[in-house]
């Protein structure tokens, strides 16, 4: 545990000393606060300007992860510094785990000032608690995700551009994959293969939809599907990064 | 200390390095030679875990590299080509950092980076930024986290390379150091480098071992006869029909004489290392008449011994 906290701070250092770091971060805390601004100004509900808050948050999120997770490894590898991590006596996972770590936290404390919106809102208002904490709930775990997913892709790139690219081109597949399906698949003929076959592809993409599970969170609703949904493709992310770190031995 | 057995390695198709043999002894500083794209750094790198080998075995310490690559890893400060590094982080700060992820207790960290630093030459820098410090300083850096770990086995892969003469030198001199108290395998194509600092020498040529040797025995050659040669004020014709009459001389042949007058002849032969025959050819000399202006045994340098081994390629010399 010691390597991964030694690995994770060097990340959330790395960061904080990095330009890429700064612009993205200051570019993320400003864009989400002139949204949440807009909204509040339009709104006299409470709960409706904090979610229009954290929408904004995760819309913003979306855009600055891939951005935030492009050079984890692929800079490492690019760089030659990888051989230095490598030759340490310290496994690949620690050194997946650390710089995941490392970046969840820089993420997190990029969202955090948005607890301010919600102080702004409660000294207007009387927002219903339930649904402002499953907001943020869902929030952290979008980010567990959409990080998890932004280092797999810097694992297997050459270079941070071609990283970003891929996590720009899924992230933005996977939340308009809920918006794009019809809502109600098309009904089961049980003598056709093919609207069967379509029936569970359907189902599928759903699944797989980000905005699908995390619209529930937004509503107050913290479902295990979603949260399973959310946990097991993060680990899943991590598991294959740690694969791709490991893939240097197969060649 | 390392112990290396039919080591091959293939990059897809490529063959790197081709059932590579070899031994390290504790407190030994080896010399790790050979043209570029020879092997070096493949075996090195697989010798510290990086790439594991597609055939054969490496034991570091006792520790086989496969089995358990994090031993092996722990006893070993590596330093790669080039020193990547991370140039966004402080001296200290990124010397601190390698020894939490080498397992530096936290009570000997400060003490250890303070001693590697002071011994690299790196104390007054400490707070600057990687990024800004010139190319000898990033070398000091890199050698600084190979040794802050105190590990029994060092291994640097061409450490004086881009580095300007005095820089070289002080590299030298602390790899010298080093390798009073610890195990060392340093690569490099300099070879006077090799000849300053080591004790044995191996060269490795397209993947394979083309020889291994200590310092000593390669300066003296395998065969007793020495080369040697002769600088005489005389007609050349006659000498060298007087010199033929001296016993126990072998391979006589012209040399020119690139600084003196029309009447210097030069000479190379060969003769026995011990059996008088460069004192008969001097007082042969001297009783014809002529002065003798050098007679000089020529050592085998290591600069011979890579051409031999290695051919055509040229080596690089410093």
């Amino acid at each position: 545990m010691g390597h991964v906290l030694a690995l994770g701070k060097r990340e959330l250092t790395a960061y904080f000393l990095s330009p890429v770091g700064y612009v993205v971060g200051f570019l993320f805390i400003g864009l989400y606060n002139v949204f949440f601004f807009f909204g509040f100004m339009r709104t006299t509900d409470a709960n409706e300007a904090i979610a229009g808050g954290t929408s904004a948050v995760m819309t913003f999120a979306i855009l600055a992860i891939p951005f935030l997770t492009m050079g984890l490894l692929a800079d490492e590898k690019r760089s030659g510094t990888i051989e230095m991590l490598m030759t340490a006596p310290v496994a690949d996972w620690e050194v997946v785990l650390g710089k995941y770590v490392g970046s969840v936290i820089f993420v997190l404390v990029m969202a955090a000032p948005s607890l301010v919106q919600v102080l702004a809102v409660k000294l207007y208002g009387m927002p219903e608690w339930g649904p402002v904490w499953s907001g943020y709930v869902g929030l952290v775990l979008l980010v567990f995700f959409l990080v998890s997913m932004g280092l797999f892709f810097s694992s297997i790139s050459k270079s941070a551009l071609v990283a970003v690219m891929t996590s720009f081109v899924v992230f933005i597949v996977l939340l308009i994959i809920g918006i794009v399906v019809p809502q109600s698949p098309p009904a089961i003929e049980a003598s056709n293969v093919f609207s069967n076959a379509a029936h569970y592809l359907f189902a599928l993409l759903k699944y797989a939809s980000i905005s699908e599970h995390y619209a529930n969170f937004s509503w107050g609703m913290v479902n295990s599907r979603d949260v399973v949904y959310f946990i097991s493709g993060t680990v899943f992310f991590l598991f294959l990064s740690t694969l791709a770190v490991e893939s240097r031995k197969w060649k | 200390m390392i112990s290396v057995k039919n080591l091959t390695k293939y990059y897809a198709d490529n063959l790197a390095l081709d059932r590579v043999s070899f031994e390290v002894e504790a407190g030994d500083i080896v010399g790790f030679l050979g043209p570029n794209g020879a092997g070096k750094s493949t075996t090195m790198k697989i010798i510290t875990c990086f790439l594991p080998p597609s055939a054969g075995r490496a034991k570091v310490a006792e520790y086989d590299i496969i089995d358990s690559p994090m031993e092996v890893r722990r006893r070993i400060g590596y330093m790669p080509e080039n020193v990547p590094l991370y140039t966004e982080m402080r001296v200290r700060e990124y010397l601190s950092f390698r020894a939490k992820i080498k397992d530096v207790p936290r009570k000997e960290r400060t003490a250890r980076i303070e001693q590697v630093m002071s011994r690299c030459w790196l104390t007054h820098v400490q707070r600057q930024t990687i990024g800004t410090l010139s190319k000898g300083y990033r070398q000091r850096v890199g050698l600084a986290d190979a040794m802050v770990s105190d590990p029994e086995i060092l291994i640097l892969d061409e450490p004086t390379i881009g580095l300007d003469p005095n820089q070289v030198r002080q590299v030298r001199e602390l790899v010298k150091e080093l390798g009073q108290d610890h195990t060392v395998l340093v690569s490099t194509h300099i070879l006077p480098e090799v000849e300053m600092i080591c004790d044995r020498v191996i060269i490795i040529n397209n993947g394979r071992i083309a020889m291994q040797d200590s310092l000593a025995s390669l300066r003296k050659g395998s065969s007793k006869h020495v080369e040697y040669y002769l600088e005489v004020k005389g007609p050349a014709d006659e000498v060298d029909r007087v010199l033929r009459t001296v016993e126990g001389i072998t391979e006589l042949s012209a040399h020119p004489v690139h600084h003196g007058g029309d009447d210097v002849a030069g000479f190379t032969f060969k003769a026995a290392r011990e059996g008088g025959a460069a004192e008969a050819v001097a007082a042969k000399m001297v009783t014809s008449g002529w002065s003798v202006r050098e007679l000089r045994r020529r050592e085998r340098t290591l600069e011979d011994v890579f051409v031999e081994v290695v051919g055509r390629e040229l080596p690089v010399s410093a």
